[in-house]
This record gives structure tokens, sequence and C-alpha cells, in this order.
């Protein structure tokens, strides 16, 4: 098992490492080939079927599913940080974009009865993008709020603080109903819209664009993440993964690489959360709940942990497998989660390091010797720092 | 890049795969399919489970009769009454040219939540149970309530607690969801009106199974009448609990979302005496031939007699019927056509619609049910009931 | 803010909340002791609790009861479905370590491995129970049995509540009193039975130090085995008393009251026994005297701040973390 394992990590290793020995262009036009096929794909479906535009929306949370799964697995995968609480910030995304576009005002006035709700029908201005920006912000400063005094703490603490973070989260956001409307929810939050120059564009209930969107976003994100991982930062990463005490010992600023981790986990599902709430139209404090089947936090894990930790590939084919399944197997109707469930532990047990594992957290997770491993990167030209 | 395409060819694939292919064309023999959104299992099943039961007979039937220039699909979306489950399943019918209509959906929060989609997609639909005021204030073309709302049952209940039990104080409670809050509100504002003072308004979370807290403040503010805006399995607790903490002297007063088999079960013998406050038909007393052909043949089918919302499905079933056989087999003709109905004759009522898609109000009706040896019983209309 | 007037309004809402911190604690002791010995967090042992109420559930409709009982009757009833919720419990937490834990523990996997595998597990026992309502699942060609389902189950009456007597003009009712009994008879049985017999000597010795201990001839399985069955036992008793206060059970019974059951354990102190039983009662006040002046909405607020606080400021829990301590 182990040996097999160890073939099919060389044929990823090979893979990526002669990847990497292409020049930038090279490796950014075969990445933007890659983007181009997946975006065909809504006119690769039987394109006269009537249900297009459905099977388009499992596309678009396939898209969103790998997002978060890229997110997660930055604090997962690369620093070694169990978050069971990482809805709380795509929650946090997406209840920005529903407050600052107007959506939760005129929930709100509706539900008072107030005679002059209709003129507060959310509308999406040119000025509106910038909402990406400001839930990213607070999704930022709430991971640095959640982790500057938790970082610190063991592993398993680690994973329960954030939980408990996440339900908070969930929890406010369900009580606080003037400022997110409260269990009920939120409606009508509008549909983002291009209104640049000449060019004009409106959302609605057409997936397609919103499926092209989280593709720019997922390859963006991929683009972003790998520089870091591939810099001083993700050697940190490393480091504080193996073994924190001597990664300190070394200097490395551990608390700072982990908030780092932390912080860009948080942004990139706060991303996810504003794309989200302006497909979906309608948000509630439900869909944030741990065991939301798509989005929920144990979900993303699994599908970071069931793909492969620690690759950019493994989250994202974790993170497909997660959202088509359950399509697939409509037929098991409510036993999906029975399998899925059963399916979780049996992995764990024969194979945790997941479908497409780095080569270093294979090893880390089956428990090998980790010297074996840099070693045979050291020999392939990778220099260490 | 052997690995890349591999997984460019897997997703190509998955997708593919995942079609299914539907197919269709126009023309004789093309199918339409009307979605019914609300819980068909949970906790909820049983005040909108007899709704679906009711459309899928008429429809059958529909079918049957061959008299149809297409062929009628019902298709159930299970939503367990809950807003945040029906949004992605809603995907399923705005994604889908093939669905024509909507039956529901069933609850308030839901309708709320996917609305703004349905109508935005063009899609007529039609609720037979949710009763919140605020639904017919968001600007919806495609949108009909076929039946009262909030305002036409809450008043009427709070009459009841001041006039029928002769309260003096009351207290006040509700799950909170756009349903029950509304209706809570209703009666509220009725008390206030009537002059009786409001002791205790408080939200408690659904779904909960420890009421004790809320008991434990209605004992403390020692009033005599209560009235609780939400829907069965909560309430059931609740009247459980009170029971078992003395105050089973104070009858609990509900709407709609309490009078189901579920408020039953689970309450027992303690249940008894409760109140619900219905703008729902119930045909078991009735002498229309039309109403007891529909009983006679739902329980041949169904095992037991049509409870809560049963006629309204066949109803809202028969407006969708109707419209087909006049010709109209996509989204805007099919709205047009319900919009220009007038007086069209159903088993409970005759509909004929406001500008703002709610039922006409000399259309809606309101009846006052009790729970006798742990069954629902009619007690009558409101002005029976209730004097002036 | 109206906080309620009558003082009797306030000990009404401490004694709620104590019986409540003595479930907690019964299931908690079960969180800690997993902990203790293989710093595991059992995430399905909320799961456990829940197979405990409804084995209590079949026990009941077993005996056939149909009303109150009392007397020896009722004592007779309430013992045979304790021993069978407790055995339910037991059971499933030893296969859970068994089928899911121990395959683990031979192949050396990680912390994160079997976190996740515990959050497989659990999500596998409560959806068990989801779809054992009578319907075909899963392309089967038979009916699953009808004896749980999506919607709550009612518990037959077996015990009729009635007050014993007035604590500062708050009635005392029997349930509260059973609750109370048997919170106190587990944790002082559970006490010596890790305090004065050799397998609790062998539990101690494994959560200390396991190296040591198997190498002194403690066989690490049968603690590991032992302390899964035992927390299973406390967890069914609890599912049971849940099941009779409140009269109903369902599939998911086993969440929020997991969670919170954790979070006792983690603020009286990880792996330890007597804090256990602090943190269930502290936690059961806390929220309970929490919500006393704002909405109950707020319960589940306060008790996950509580968890985040106490992790913050005091990661080792009010009485440290040993288990014997």
């Amino acid at each position: 098992m182990a040996a097999a394992a160890a073939r099919a990590g060389d044929v990823r290793s090979g893979i990526r490492l002669r990847f990497r020995a292409q020049p930038v262009w090279v490796q950014a036009l075969l990445v933007v080939a890659l983007l181009a096929l997946a975006a065909s794909l809504p006119h690769v479906l039987p394109p006269l079927t009537e249900r297009s535009n459905y099977y388009v929306a499992i596309l678009f949370k396939v898209g969103l599913a790998a997002l978060l799964a890229v997110g997660l697995n930055v604090v997962v995968g690369f620093a070694g940080l169990l978050d069971l609480g990482y809805v709380a910030f795509f929650a946090i995304g997406a209840y920005t974009y529903a407050i600052l576009t107007g959506a939760v005002a005129f929930t709100l006035a509706q539900r008072e009865r107030l005679p002059n709700a209709v003129e507060l029908i959310p509308e999406f201005h040119l000025y509106s993008w910038l909402i990406f920006f400001v839930a990213m912000a607070i999704a930022l400063l709430a991971g640095v709020i959640l982790g500057a005094p938790t970082l610190r703490l063991r592993g398993d603490y680690l994973a329960i603080v954030t939980l408990g973070f996440g339900e908070i989260v969930r929890l406010v956001a369900n009580n606080l109903r003037g400022v997110t409307g409260g269990p009920l929810g939120v409606k009508s939050i509008p549909h983002p819209a291009i209104n640049l120059g000449g060019l004009h564009y409106d959302f609605s209930i057409n997936n397609n664009p919103y499926y092209w969107l989280t593709l720019i976003l997922i390859g963006i994100a991929i683009f972003l993440v790998t520089r870091v991982n591939d810099s001083r930062v993700g050697r940190a990463w490393a480091a504080i993964r193996e073994d924190e005490v001597a990664a300190a010992a070394m200097g490395v600023p551990t608390v700072r690489m982990k908030l780092l981790a932390f912080a860009t986990g948080a942004a990139i599902a706060a991303i996810a959360g504003v794309i989200y709430a302006s497909q979906v139209i309608f948000v509630s404090p439900r869909t944030f709940s741990l065991l939301d089947p798509t989005f929920g936090s144990f979900i993303v894990l699994a599908m970071v942990v069931l793909g492969g930790m620690g690759g950019i590939w493994g989250p994202i084919v974790g993170a497909a497998a997660m959202v088509f399944l359950p399509e697939y197997f409509r037929f098991l109707g409510d036993g999906r989660f029975l399998v899925f469930g059963a399916a979780l532990v049996l992995i764990m047990i024969f194979r945790p390091q997941g479908l497409i594992p780095s080569r270093r957290r294979a090893a880390e997770l089956t428990g090998h010797d980790i010297r074996e491993a840099t070693l045979f990167d050291v020999q392939h030209g990778e220099t260490p720092s | 890049m052997r690995m890349l395409a591999l997984l460019g060819v897997l997703a190509i694939l998955a997708t593919a795969c995942g079609g299914g292919g539907d197919e269709e064309g126009g023309g004789p023999g093309k199918t339409v399919k009307i979605g019914f959104i609300g819980a068909l299992s949970g906790d909820y099943k049983f005040l909108v489970i007899d709704g679906f039961n009711a459309a899928k007979m008429a429809v059958d039937a529909a079918n049957a009769a061959g008299d149809l220039p297409v062929k009628v699909e019902l298709v159930g979306f299970d939503s367990q009454g809950s807003g945040d489950i029906a949004a992605p399943l809603v995907d399923q019918i705005v994604g889908d040219n093939a669905f024509v209509g909507v039956i529901g959906p069933a609850f308030s929060g839901e309708s709320a939540a996917v609305g703004d989609k349905l109508d935005q997609a063009g899609i007529p639909f039609v609720t037979q149970s949710a009763t919140d005021d605020a639904l017919a204030q968001n600007g919806w073309t495609h949108w009909f309530r076929a039946l009262g709302n909030n305002s036409d049952m809450g008043a009427p209940a709070a009459d009841y607690i001041a006039k029928v039990l002769s309260a003096s104080t009351a207290c006040a409670a509700s799950d909170g969801t756009p349903y029950g809050l509304g209706l809570k509100e209703v009666a509220v504002d009725e008390f206030g009106t009537l002059g009786i003072d409001v002791v205790l308004s408080e939200e408690i979370e659904p779904g909960g199974k420890d009421y004790s807290a809320l008991v434990t403040k209605i004992k403390d503010a020692g009033c005599d009448g209560f009235f609780y805006g939400g829907y069965s399995p909560e309430a059931a607790l609740i009247r459980k609990q009170m029971n078992d903490t003395g105050l089973q002297d104070i009858t609990l007063v509900g709407g709609d979302g309490i009078k189901d088999q579920t408020f039953t079960d689970v309450a027992g013998k303690g249940g008894n005496g409760t109140i619900s406050s219905c703008t729902c038909a119930d045909l078991s007393q009735s002498q229309d031939p039309d109403d007891q052909k529909f009983v006679t043949d739902y329980t041949a089918e169904y095992g037991q007699p049509p409870a809560i919302y049963g006629p309204e499905g066949w109803d809202i079933a028969q407006m969708f019927i109707a419209a087909f056989k006049a010709g109209n087999t996509d989204r805007e003709s099919i709205t047009d056509f319900i919009r220009n109905m007038n007086a069209f004759h159903g088993l409970t009522k005759d509909y004929t619609w406001d500008a703002d898609g709610q039922l006409a109000p000399e259309a809606r009706i309101l009846f006052f049910y009790e729970v006798k040896s742990v069954q629902w019983v009619v007690l009558g209309s409101s002005s029976e009931v209730v004097p002036a | 803010m109206d906080c309620p007037n009558a003082f009797s309004t306030w000990v009404g809402l401490a004694l709620t909340g104590l019986v409540l911190g003595a479930l907690y604690a019964m299931i908690a002791l079960g969180y800690t002791m997993v902990y203790g010995v293989l710093q595991l967090l059992n995430f399905a042992h909320s799961e456990v609790f829940m197979v405990g109420s409804f084995g209590g559930l079949y026990a009941l409709l077993w005996l056939g009861v149909q009303g109150p009982r009392s007397g020896l009757s009722l004592v007779l009833t309430l013992a045979f479905a304790f021993l069978v919720a407790m055995a339910f419990a037991g059971i499933t937490a030893v296969l859970l370590e068994r089928v899911a834990y121990r395959p683990m523990r031979r192949r050396g996997a990680s912390r994160l491995a079997y976190l996740i595998a515990a959050i497989g597990a659990s999500l596998f026992l409560s959806n068990l129970f989801l779809l054992l309502d009578g319907e075909r699942h899963l392309g089967l060609p038979f009916d699953w049995p009808a004896i749980a389902g999506r919607a709550p189950v009612n518990i037959p009456d077996v015990l009729e509540r009635h007050e014993l007597f007035q604590i500062l003009g708050v009635s005392f009712t029997n349930i509260q009193l059973l609750i109370f009994v048997v919170a106190v008879v587990m944790t002082v049985v559970l006490d010596m039975f890790v305090r004065r017999t050799k397998m609790g000597m062998g539990i101690r010795s494994v959560a200390e130090d396991p190296e040591t201990a198997s190498l002194m001839g403690v066989s690490i399985n049968l603690i590991v085995t032992t302390t899964f069955l035992v927390g299973g036992l406390m967890a069914g008793a609890a599912g049971l008393l849940y099941a009779i206060n409140f009269g109903v059970t369902q599939f998911n019974l086993g969440f929020i009251p997991g969670i919170k059951a954790f979070t006792a354990a983690v603020l009286g102190g990880i792996g330890n026994i007597r804090g256990a039983v602090l943190g269930g009662v502290l936690l059961g006040l806390i929220e309970n005297l929490g919500i006393a002046c704002v909405s109950a909405q707020w319960r589940d607020v306060i008790a996950f701040a509580v968890l985040v606080l106490v992790l913050m400021f005091r990661p080792t829990g009010i009485l440290g973390e040993q288990v014997g301590g």
C-alpha cells in the first residue's frame, strides 16, 4: 500500500516538477488552457437539454466548493491548523454582501410592514464591486481576532475553539435580527451587474456567468496560493507543521505565519461567500451550520482531506467529488450521508492522505519518515531555503 | 500533462454523464412539470403532505382523462419547510424549462426565500398554505395565495381568547418564523385593540425540545390566555410542558400551523381543548357532492380522509389543469390565465385574485377547530364561534 | 433587559440548570475519559448518547408501557429501561472503537485522521437512525424498519411527573430527583472504579503514560475498550433520562447536547473526571441563569462563548487535566 502510494506520488511529483521546469509563460498558458477547458463545460453539456441551466448550477456549486477547499487547504493542508469553523468566514462574506447591498434593510422593512419598503428593493451599483474587498477585509479581521489568542493552542484545542467560533458566528447571525435578518434569513439579494463604460451586463438567473466568475476566482486563488506556498512563507508553514518547537527555535515567526495562513483562508472563504449570496438570492444562518451538506465546515474539511491535503488539485478533486457524488447517488436519497460517513471512516483508516496528496503530506500523515522525502526533493533540484 | 488532461476529461465526462438526458422538444406528447415545494417529510410533514397527495390525485386523473394537450408531471421537492433547503432545490425548477408552474411553497419562510427566483424566472407559483402578510408586498407578478393570510387568522384568535375564554391578561409566544412571528404580532395588536394586557411576548427556538424556560416565564407572568404562533411540533411540546408544570388550565390557541396529526400525536390527551384559528377548509361535514366525491376518492387512494390543506392543493392543481386545457403550456401564458381567473370554482372557495396576488377578501374563509378526544374537529366559522 | 422579578423564578432557572447540568456531566464523562486515555476527541460520543435514548425507548415499548406506572412496577420498568439503554450505548461505543478507531491506531494515524474519522462515524450513526423510518433507502429491496426516522419520536409516559416538595417556592419533581440520583450514583461509582479497582488503575496509567503502562503488562486494547464501554454506559443512562425528561427523542438528539457536554468536559479540565462533573453542573447553571434576562435563543451562544473563553484563557480547565484528579 505504501509502495503504491509512493509510486503514485512519484508520478505526480514528476508531473509537478516537469511543470515547474517550464518557463513561467508556458505554465501560465497551460493553466489558462485548463481553465478554458473547464469554462467550456456549459456548452459541452447536452446543450439542447431543457435542464442545462440546472446542470450549470451544479457546476457553480462545485466551483464554490473548490474555492472553499482551496482556502481551507491553506489553513489545514499548508499550515497544519485544524480549523473546524471555516464556514464562519464564508458566512461573513455572504452576510457582508447581503447587508451592504441593502438586502437586509429591505427584508427587515418588509417584515415590519413599513409602507415604503418597496423603495428599498436592493440594486447593484457600480461601486458595489467594492463589497468584495470589504468582505475580505472583515473576514481577515475576524480571522486575526480569532486567531491571535488561539493559534498558540494545541491542535485539538484549536479545532474545538474554531468550532466554537464557527457556531458563535452562526448563532450571532441568527440572533441579531436587526443586523443580519435573524433566523428568517435575508432575501432579495441582488445579482451583480457590470456597468463599465460601454460594457453592460446584468447577472441574473442564468448560471453560466456565475460559473465563469468562480473559475476566474479559482484560477486567481490557485495562482496566489501557489506562489505564496513556494516562497519562504510556504517553507515556514511546512516547518511549523512538522515540528513547531524546532521551527520556533530556528527563528521562524510561528504565530505570524499561522495568522497569515488563517487570514488567507478567511479571505478566500469570504469571496466565495459573496458570490454565493448573489446567486442564491436568499441566505440564512442555517446554511452556515457545521453540518450543512454542501458548504458546512465538516464537509469542506472532508473535501480537503479526502481529496488530499497540501496539494492544489487534491482539494479541488475532493470538492468535485463531494458535490457530484450526492447528485449521482440521488437514488441513495437520505442515505447519502450514511454512505458518506462510512466512507470518511474507511478512507481515514486505509488512505488517510487522500486521493491526490502532496508527497510531503502523504509521508507525514501515514507516519513515514520525513527525512527521506526532503532528501528526494533536494536531489531533484529544489533548493532548500 | 497526462494528469491534467486526465482530470479535464474526467470533469467533462462527469458533467456529461450527470446529464441523464431530458431532450424534450415541443408538440403533442410533450411533458410539462409542476413543482410542489413543501415539507414532504420531517416534523412538519402533516401540514403539507395532504396538499401534495391531493394534487397528485388531480394530475393523475387529468392525465388519465386524456383531454390535455400535454402530459403533466407533478414533481415533489421536499424542503422540510426550510428556506435554505428550498433555495438550492429551486435551481432545479428554475433551470429546467419543462417546469411551468409551482404549487407552494407551503410555508411563508420558504416562500420569502425562493419567491424572488421563481418570480424572476417567470414561473407562476400558487401557495396553498403560506399566510404571512408580507409575501404580498414583494412586487411579485407571478405569485398567488389561495387562502387567507395571518391577519385573517390572528385577529379572530385574539377575539376568541378575549371573548370566549374571557381572559383578562394574555401571554403570546412564537417560533420567530415569518409565519409564526407575523401571526403572533397580529394577535398582539388585536389584544391591544381589545384592551387586554399582553404580559409576555417571547420567541422560542423551533426544533428544540426543551421549552421549560418559556413555561417558567408563563407561570411567572400569571396570564390566563395564551396565544402561540408557530407549527405543531413545538406547540405540542409546549402544551405538554405546560401541563407538566401545572398550567393545564390555560388553553393554547394557535393558528393553522398547529392543526395537524403531529400535534395530536405528540400532545396526546394533554392536547385536548387546544384551539386553532384556521383559514383552511374542512370538507368532512360538507353536503356538496363534489366535496364528498373528493373526500371519498382521497380516502380510497390514501387510506385516510384529507387533512389540512388537502382540498386547497387539489384546487390549485385544477387551476393549472384548466390552464392546460385552454391551450396554455408555457410559463407566461399560464400566469396570465391564472391571473385572469374570475370566481374559479374550487372545492373550498371560488377563487378571484386581488392585484397583489392575494385572494379577494370575500373569498377568504376562517374556521375554528378544537382538539377533542385527540382529534381536530371543527367548531364553526368565525362568526358562529366568536360573539361580535 | 427585563430580568424576572420573582426570586422563585431565579431559583426555578437555577434548578432546571442543575438538572440539565447533571445530564451534561454524565455525557461529559465519556468525552473526558476517552480523551484522557487516547487524546482523541470522540465526536461520535454524541451519537452514542442518542443511541442510548433510543435503546431506552425500545425497552419501554417492548414492555408495553401505555401509561404511567408506580411502585414496584415502576422501579422494575425503569431498571430494565436503564439496562437496555446503557447496553445499546455501551455496545455502540465499543463497536465504534473496534471498527473505526482501533484499525487507525494500528496504522499509526495522525490526530487529524482520527478527528475526521470521528466526524464520519458521527454522521454515519445519526443518519442511520434517520433512515430507520419504514421506507426504502440506498436502493435496497426492503423497507427499513420503522423505529426512528426524521420526526421526533414520542416516549411512552412511564413516569407521571409530580411534585415531591418545594424548594424556595419552586417545585422539585420526581423526574428531577431521578436525574440527580442517577447522576450522583454514576459519578460515585465511576470515581471508585477509577481509583480503587485494578482496571481503573490501568486506565489511569495508560492515560498518564501508555508506553510505560504497556511495558508493565497493561493491555492497552483492553483498557481502551473498557474506557469506551464505561463512557458509553454513562451516555446511555443520560440518554434515557433525557428522553424521559423531554418526552421525545430524535435522530439528531445528540448534536447540541454533545457539544455542550464537550464544553463541560473542557471547562472542568479535559481528562479529569471530577472536572467533567463540575464542568457539567457549571455549564448548566451558566446557561440557564444566563438567559434569565435575555431571550432563550441566546442559550447556545452562551454555551459556546464559555467554550471559547475557557480555551482561550484556561485551556487546561478549572481542575486541570488529570484523569484521577
